[in-house]
């Protein structure tokens, strides 16, 4: 017989991030349409161009070598990848092809870091290997048609343990820096060293600069440490969870906009978490088109109507990628997770209103 | 399997925080894929901040011209950039004598720039950035000189 705390446990692990199936497939699908579309930042034959004194092996497989591989290998790497995640779109395979890409990730971006930089890329490699285990492959896939449909959220569960973690350690290093000590401003310092250094400068970037309240930017310091630390406490339950990366997405936003630190990729990581999907509507014989049945259609739809904001987003990117870019960023990305972020903040609007 | 997954959980917490402590009171390298980093702590102080700017000049003939690294290093990801820039023209670095570099170095400058000889200079700057009743004040300072004859 289960203890109390067991019970807790196993509620928790298994039951409190339930997803709808087409939410997971459509995280699927996002992610592997990104991949696609970013493969140009996924080529990785541009490491056989530099020379090896650029090499500095870290701990883990480039021990192993001596330098960075031929470019017939790195070339392999990039076909490996594309079919892979043709694979993950249609969801052939699904489990084996999630775990696949991961792998393939690692050993790739392994070299990538030989350069000496580890950057934060880690969330994406490894959450197709994660989310292989919630058979995200149930719905809109090819393997619907001759497997179970049955999904499991535990792997939800750990993602978020891993990203509550991620933004903890970030809190903690900021907290144990001193950043609420009163006076001065760690916030006010690592702006201006961004916008000076870097040439970050586009968007709110001159608007807060010419912000010289103090106590603006020490509320700042306060709030940044406050959300990053306070990440590890809502994992353990799915609501707060939820609520924290609603300002994750917003935090990030404000970042994109003030320190033009784009932020793409994890904005479909945090999609897993959101339960778009919105109760049954009963259906109606009648031909009449009603205001009524419009908010029924989209209520019924909301799920699908996430795809009106990546699928611009995927193509404007692909229009765009080869124009200049102002450190990462692109200034179409703005309008587009814009509409994103608005997204987002209608959910959790209709969610606050369903508690009152 | 529910177990094996419960026992997961259980054990995924201390090994996150094990990590955590190893990488925060230990110095780089770590794993290549490990997470978290520490390497950019930052810092409060509550009077001055300063940050480390190189800048990188090819002379040829007495003709002096600023390499701008994101074209240097093009093909490159964006954040190995900054990395790969001071780890090559830092003082310490032994690249200078390295053959296969300065082949590529001539190679590429010469595609940015059509010198075919010359030197290159990495002059490496520290801007001091001080507060001053709500105004941001730079305060600029060589620290560092490398020439690699090219």
């Amino acid at each position: 017989m289960k203890t109390k705390w067991i019970a807790k446990l196993d509620y928790w692990i298994f039951e409190s991030y339930n997803i709808a199936p087409d939410n997971l497939a459509l995280c699927r699908i996002s992610y592997a349409l990104f991949n696609l579309f970013f493969l140009f930042h996924f080529n990785f034959s541009w490491i056989a161009t530099y020379p090896d004194t650029f090499y500095h092996a870290k701990p883990g497989l480039t021990f192993f070598f001596d330098g960075f591989p031929p470019a017939w290998i790195l070339n392999i790497f990039n076909i490996i990848l594309t079919v892979l995640n043709f694979f993950l779109l249609f969801g052939k395979w699904t489990k084996p092809v999630s775990i696949l890409i991961s792998l393939t990730l690692i050993v790739s971006f392994s070299f990538v870091f030989a350069f000496g930089n580890t950057y934060h890329i880690i969330m994406w490699i490894i959450f197709p290997a994660i989310m292989a285990f919630t058979n995200w492959g149930a719905k809109l896939s090819l393997d619907s048609f001759n497997t179970n449909k049955i999904i499991t959220t535990w792997p939800i569960t750990f993602m978020s343990i891993l990203i509550g973690f991620a933004f903890f350690t970030s809190g903690l290093a900021k907290l144990l820096g001193g950043w609420l000590q009163i006076g001065g401003s760690a916030s006010w310092q690592y702006f201006h060293i961004v916008r000076s250094k870097i040439g970050r400068d586009l968007y709110l970037s001159d608007f807060i600069a010419s912000i010289n309240n103090a106590f603006f930017w020490e509320t700042l310091d306060w709030l940044v440490v406050g959300f990053e630390v306070g990440f590890i406490f809502a994992v353990f339950s799915a609501r707060s969870f939820r609520f924290f990366i609603c300002f994750a997405i917003l935090f990030h936003f404000a970042n994109l906009l003030i320190l033009n630190i784009s932020f793409g990729i994890h904005l479909v990581i945090f999609m897993i978490f959101i339960n778009w999907n919105m109760p049954e509507i009963t259906n109606s014989n009648s031909l009449k088109i009603t205001k009524q049945k419009i908010h029924a259609f989209i209520k019924k739809h909301r799920v699908y109507t996430i795809f009106f904001w990546i699928i611009p987003y995927l193509i404007l990117f692909f229009l765009y990628k080869n124009h200049s870019r102002v450190d990462g960023i692109l200034p179409i990305e703005v309008p587009v997770y814009t509409i994103g972020v608005s997204a987002v903040i209608y959910y959790f609007y209709k969610k606050i209103k369903l508690l009152f | 399997m529910q177990k094996k997954i419960r026992l997961l959980f259980i054990f995924v917490f201390p090994a996150l925080f094990l990590q955590m402590h190893y990488c925060y009171n230990n110095p780089e390298p770590f794993p290549a894929i490990m997470m978290p980093r520490f390497g950019y702590q930052q810092l409060k102080d509550n009077t001055v901040s300063y940050m480390d700017v190189e800048l990188i000049f090819i002379s040829d003939n007495g003709k002096r011209q600023i390499i701008d690294r994101h074209q240097l290093f093009d093909s490159m990801h964006l954040p190995q950039r900054f990395f790969a820039v001071r780890k090559v023209f830092s003082t310490e670095s032994q690249a200078a004598e390295d053959v296969e570099f300065i082949v590529w170095l001539r190679k590429k400058l010469k595609d940015l720039t059509a010198a075919n000889s010359g030197r290159l200079e990495a002059i490496w700057h520290r801007i001091h950035l001080t507060r001053k009743n709500g105004n941001l004040i730079k305060e600029k300072e060589i620290i560092a000189n490398k020439i690699i004859k090219l």
